[in-house]
């Protein structure tokens, strides 16, 4: 884990300070699933990139943002694969009701995919609730304010392959 | 018996319709068989023959769960899968370390590009930092910490890749996540499967369409869900009083190209049975369980005849195994007359 870093230079953007009283306000107003409370650690880095013979690099951005690289997980690329446990994700800070963009780089067609989330802290997928799915480039509309894990799953187009990403999404 | 081909394309098409599934709130995923991956199965009971990569063997403890998840693939299978074996000529290389080509969160990965002729595998080694952590291989403690994981649990699972499967897809609750090994997330200890031995349900299935089951006696996974085809056929549909017929059944897994390569297979040693109704009678009555003749899915019975029924054989859907059950088409076996014998004084026409 390293410092926090918020990877998305949104204009007006707060300080994680001033982010967390927001987050835990916000939460505490927020139907199911329930907002986990702010991470009591940092966020962690974002060290992915694409790798030479794996599958695209999957950069989610929203409206006037910078794109940033999910965490690339468990994958099937061809005749090849890894397993990755789950993912928390690189951390991404979005205001609510903004939609999500994902495009992928280089890019590659897209199948079909789906998107779901659970609270930041959690292990693993367990009660996760969905983003929605769908064909072509990925468009999600952000969870409630809160921390969360948004796991996106893409089944590439002729036959590539799958690949799930993750981001740590501070919803302000 | 046929086989339908393996494509990517058919493989995006049905991930495509389990995705579309998961993707709607409080919907159960949709559950089967693991997908098929890209690229060229081994030969059916193909011995597969693997060496730890020179410079990256991986420490006692470790190449203990290999070989030992090596055991367990064979073990489990249940089908005509390659299996694999420690042999310090194989051709394919397992290595374990910092040098591993997995992916940048990866703890094993495999590469089964050059297959039939060859894979490759790895395993990150004891120790490396991850953004998500420190990797613990739970063989590598005297008292395995939680948070560790089982090695032979995720060769296995890589070992299932190698073989040509691709990751489960579970339901929404992951409620039947001990169906497969091969997971698309492993867990760790102490978490239900984190130290699963043997392939699961939905595992075999895949590995039974893709390789073939061993003999027609093989149990057919409970993963899946094939119909059969039940025939009966008498000896003769004419015979006089007192005269003993024989019935001859015969059950295969109907042939179609969605079931793979067990699409066509006789199956035996399962329980047939035998029915009659008299002619114009709408109940039906068991008579015998029909005999396995030692013929690939073939049965038989024997009857005395004493008075013109109808006949049938009727394969019940079982509790064990992936099969759905069937009925044959009635036969008809008509008394013609007394013959020799003496004849009743009553003769019966009907079931009593």
């Amino acid at each position: 884990m390293t410092t926090p870093r918020p990877d998305r230079r949104h204009s007006g953007q707060t300080g994680w300070a001033r982010l967390l009283v927001v987050v835990v306000l916000a939460a505490a107003a927020c139907g199911t699933p329930a907002a986990s409370p702010a991470p009591a650690t940092a966020l962690p880095s974002m060290t992915d990139g694409p790798t030479v013979d794996g599958p695209p690099s999957a950069l989610a951005s929203v409206d006037g943002g910078d794109p940033v690289a999910g965490q690339l997980g468990t994958y099937i690329w061809g005749a090849t694969g890894s397993d990755s446990p789950w993912l928390r994700g690189a951390p991404i800070t979005v205001g609510a009701g903004e939609i999500l963009t994902i495009r992928l780089d280089p890019a590659v067609g897209i199948s079909s995919w789906s998107a779901r989330y659970v609270p930041y802290a959690s292990d693993d997928p367990a009660g996760a609730v969905s983003l929605g799915d769908g064909a072509g480039d990925p468009a999600i509309d952000v969870p409630p304010a809160g921390d969360w894990t948004i796991e996106l799953a893409v089944v590439f187009a002729d036959g590539q392959g799958d690949a799930r990403y993750a981001w740590a999404v501070r919803v302000e | 018996m046929s086989r339908a081909g393996v494509s990517w394309r058919a493989f995006g098409s049905w991930l495509l319709a389990i995705s579309l599934l998961m993707g709607a709130p409080g919907v159960a995923a949709a559950h089967g068989p693991d997908p098929v991956l890209g690229g060229a199965l081994f030969g059916q009971d193909q011995r597969v023959g693997f060496r730890w990569r020179s410079g990256s063997v991986p420490p006692p403890d470790i190449a203990n769960a290999i070989r030992a998840a090596a055991a367990d693939a064979n073990a489990s299978r249940a089908s005509r899968a390659a299996t694999f074996a420690f042999d310090a000529g194989g051709s394919s290389l397992i290595g374990y370390g910092a040098e591993a080509t997995c992916g940048v969160n990866g703890i094993a990965c495999f590469d089964r590009t050059a297959a039939p002729a060859s894979f490759t595998m790895w395993l990150r080694e004891e120790g490396r930092s991850f953004d998500w952590g420190k990797l613990k291989w739970c063989q590598m403690y005297d008292v395995p910490p939680n948070g560790c994981y089982d090695a032979e649990t995720v060769a296995l699972d890589e070992l299932g890749h190698v073989e040509g499967l691709g990751h489960h897809v579970n339901f929404s609750d992951d409620s039947d996540y001990l169906d497969a090994v091969v997971q698309t997330f492993s867990r760790t200890k102490p978490r239900v499967g984190w130290d699963m031995h043997s392939f699961g349900r939905c595992d075999v299935a895949t590995l039974q369409r893709e390789y073939d089951v061993p003999t027609s006696s093989t149990l057919i996974s409970t993963c899946l869900d094939l119909d059969t085809g039940l025939t009966l056929k008498p000896s003769a549909t004419s015979v006089t009083f007192g005269k003993t017929i024989s019935l001859t059944a015969t059950l295969k897994i109907i042939d179609r190209d969605a079931y793979d390569r067990l699409g066509g297979n006789w199956l035996s040693q399962r329980v047939v049975k035998l029915q009659r109704r008299a002619a114009g009678s709408t109940t039906w009555s068991t008579i015998a369980t029909m005999a396995h003749t030692g013929a690939a899915g073939t049965y038989a019975a024997s009857t005395t005849v004493t008075a013109s029924f109808e006949y049938r054989a009727v394969y019940s859907t079982p509790s064990g195994e992936g099969l759905n059950g069937d009925t044959s088409p009635t036969v008809k076996v008509t008394m013609s007359g007394c013959g020799t014998s003496i004849c009743p004084q009553s003769q019966p026409t009907s079931e009593r």
